[in-house]
Formats: C-alpha cells, structure tokens, sequence
C-alpha cells in the first residue's frame, strides 16, 4: 500500500511535501550554478546552443564579484538553501524556514539587479542565468506562502 | 461566531484528553515564530542584497578606463612598420623558415621575450623575409588568458592581431586580477582603430573559443606545457635567447 504509507507519512509530518518541493527547486538552483562555475572556473564559457547570450555575459565584468564568479556565490547559496530545507523538513524550526525565506530574498534582490544588467547595461540574457534567477523566484514565492500558513505545517 | 485563530487558542489550552500525552501534537515553538516577523525579515534580507549589489558594483560592475596602448609604452609597435601581416602571421608569406609562437597574454615570460628577443627578430629575419613569426594561442594561466585568446582571434579578423598582441603586453598587468575584461579589450580595440563592435561580437562568439580550443589541442598535440614555446622550423627551441633562436633560423632553412 504504498499510496496509504505515503499519506501516513504526509500526515505525520506536515512538512514533507512543501518541503521536498523547496529542496527540489534548491537542488535545480544548485546544479545550474556548479556547471556555470565549473565552465567559468576552467577559463571556458558555457553552452548556450542557439542562444548566444550566455557567452556575451560570461565574458562582461559582470559576471564577477571581487574577482569571484557570480556563479560561485550561486552555489553557496543555494547549498545553504538545500541545508536549511532538509533542516526545516525534519526538525520544523521556524528559525530554518525564516532563513530559508531570508536568503532566497537576498537572492531575489540580487537576480533583479543582475538581471537589469543582461537587458540594459550587458545587452544579453543568459538562459541560464536565467533559469537559475526563476528557481530563486519560485523558492523565495513558496518560502514566503510556507510562512504564510506556517501553522498548518507545525 | 468565533474566528479559527480563537479556535486554535482554545484547542492549544484544552488538550484532548483521550490521547495519552506522548500523542498529543506538539505545538512547534508558536512564541519563538512570533518573534520573526515578516516585514522585519524582509527589510533584514533586502538590506543584505542591497550589501551585495554595492560590492558587487564597487569590485566588479565598475567601468574603468581601458589602458591605452601607448599608456605605458608600446616599444614593439614600431618594429612593424613595414613588415607585412595577415592574421596570425607576421613576415613575408613565403619566407622559407616558420617560427611557431604558443604564447599566453598573461604570461610575464612572454611579455620579456617580446621586449627582449623579438625586437631583434623584427629588425633582423623577418624584416629580411628569411623567417615568419605565427602567434598560437596557448591560454591556460586562468579565465583572463581565455578572454585574451578570444580577443586576439577578434582582432586577427580584423588583420589588427600584432597592434593587439602588442598593447597587451605594453600593458600587462597581475594575473586574473581584473586585468583583462570584454569591456577594456573592447575599448582597447577601439583605440587601436578596430570596429569594437564587430571586436566585441567576434570575441563572443562561438567560433572564437572552437578557435582557442583547436589551438590548445595543437599546441598539446605537440607537447607545449610551457610559454612561450618557440617551434623553428618543426623542431621545440630549447634556448631563450635571440642568438639561440637566430642559429636555429639558420639551421632550419633551406641550402
């Protein structure tokens, strides 16, 4: 009865489906940001297939912050996001989920100001800045409605 | 009518009475996730992504003025006066020895020969057509190498590769330190009379790093792991110096 188990386990720990859903987006969030770091950490640009903006953005001054990759911090936050996800599914602590909300807000601000950079300063889109910037959205919009309804997640 | 908030409250005060206490649910900690307040949150992490926009534009975001190739000097420029170029190659197209050169633009040793040897090289073989220098790109010092690379495969579209190859070493700075960027190539290009923005289109595209790629896997094909590697007529230089270099000119031509 695998259905019945599954909902027996939904049902002891309220968390769990919200919770994998954040931790899937993080885990996207992450394997976006490793291949962008990889590729610019060994000098190369990334594959963009018919879409040649990522090369355009990989190669301005902008894809660096204090000589670091943008991607790298990409990374790190979003293994920060995964740590506190997984953390927040087991234990139920408000202080992970408001992190969690915090971080991915942080993340936001920052996507929205590089994003302003590809259309208006860099003149191209990286599609895969791009995904990583709509993962980052979609965390911080269920973090935030998780928030929302915290109680029924206790 | 009661609201579900005064429901719950009544309900958190009178435990089911049924369940054993082990089975009761645990309220997860209601006071302490009062003390989070959204707003407070919020303006806590848009303040720390405000923190990070300011970094990010004092280090990295921040146009600064390209060097000019004459800023601090370019003493090989005016050896080219004369001497006929097509892309990669500098001397006369037919001259009977090839001097292959695996350089990369970060690479402090082949600013020295530049400013050393090839001086000499200039005045001497390749203005006398016995001898023809052809640049390889060989990037492997860091990201910056690679943006250099692909700007040299630019401006050898444009027939501009030795002006360019020349301001980069006049102007040589730490490697991977900012140096060298898309924005200050460009606007290097620029000042050397090139189209920046066909420069800066060619330097994106896809065929400037198959470019780069295919002369790193030549110059590993033939064992180069250092820079620069001078290869006269086929055979590794092993010396540095120029009358090394003038003796193998010598050995590989023609009788």
């Amino acid at each position: 009865m695998p259905r019945q188990t599954e909902a027996v386990v939904a049902a002891r720990n309220p968390r769990l489906r919200p919770g994998l859903l954040l931790a899937a987006l993080d885990v996207v969030g992450l394997v976006v940001a490793t291949y962008l770091s990889t590729v610019e950490l060994q000098g190369e640009l990334p594959y963009c297939g018919p879409l040649h903006g990522c090369e355009t953005v990989a190669l301005s001054e902008y894809s660096r912050i204090a000589g670091v990759p943008v991607a790298v911090f990409g990374v790190l936050l979003s293994l920060s996001l995964l740590t506190l996800a997984i953390a927040w599914i087991r234990s139920g602590r408000l202080p992970l989920l408001a992190a969690h909300y915090a971080l991915s807000l942080v993340g936001v601000v920052f996507e929205v100001y590089f994003t302003y950079l590809e259309v208006v300063v860099i003149g191209a889109m990286c599609v895969w800045c791009v995904t990583y910037g709509l993962s980052l959205v979609a965390r911080f919009a269920i973090a935030l409605w998780i928030w929302v309804r915290r109680d029924s997640f206790a | 009518m009661t609201t579900a908030n005064q429901r719950r409250a009544r309900n958190r005060r009178r435990p089911d009475p049924v369940l054993p206490r082990r089975h009761r649910p645990q309220p997860v900690e209601p006071t302490r996730g009062r003390l989070f307040s959204l707003p407070l949150i919020s303006a806590i992490a848009a303040v720390g992504g405000a923190l990070l926009i300011a970094v990010a534009v004092i280090t990295g975001g921040r146009a600064q003025p390209a060097a000019g190739p004459a800023s601090q000097g370019a003493p090989v420029a005016g050896l080219f006066a004369g001497l006929p170029s097509s892309g990669y190659v500098l001397g006369k197209a037919d001259a009977p020895v090839t001097i292959d050169l695996y350089e990369d633009f970060q690479c402090p040793a082949c600013r020295r020969w530049g400013e050393s040897v090839f001086p000499s090289l200039a005045r001497g073989e390749l203005a006398s057509g016995q001898a023809k220098l052809v640049f390889h790109n060989f990037p492997f010092i860091g990201p910056e190498s690679t943006i250099a690379a692909r700007a040299a495969h630019a401006a050898a579209k444009q027939g501009q590769f030795w002006d360019l190859w020349s301001a980069l070493y006049a102007n040589q700075g730490p490697e991977n330190a900012g140096t060298i960027t898309a924005a200050k190539l460009t606007d290097l290009a620029g000042a050397l009379g090139m189209d920046p923005a066909r420069f800066a289109s060619d330097m994106a595209s896809s065929g400037a790093g198959m470019a780069v790629n295919a002369s790193v896997a030549d110059a590993r094909r033939l064992n180069v792991d250092s820079t620069p590697t001078l290869i006269v007529g086929g055979r590794p230089l092993l010396g540095a110096s120029y009358a090394e270099l003038s003796a193998a000119i010598a050995n590989a031509a023609p009788d």
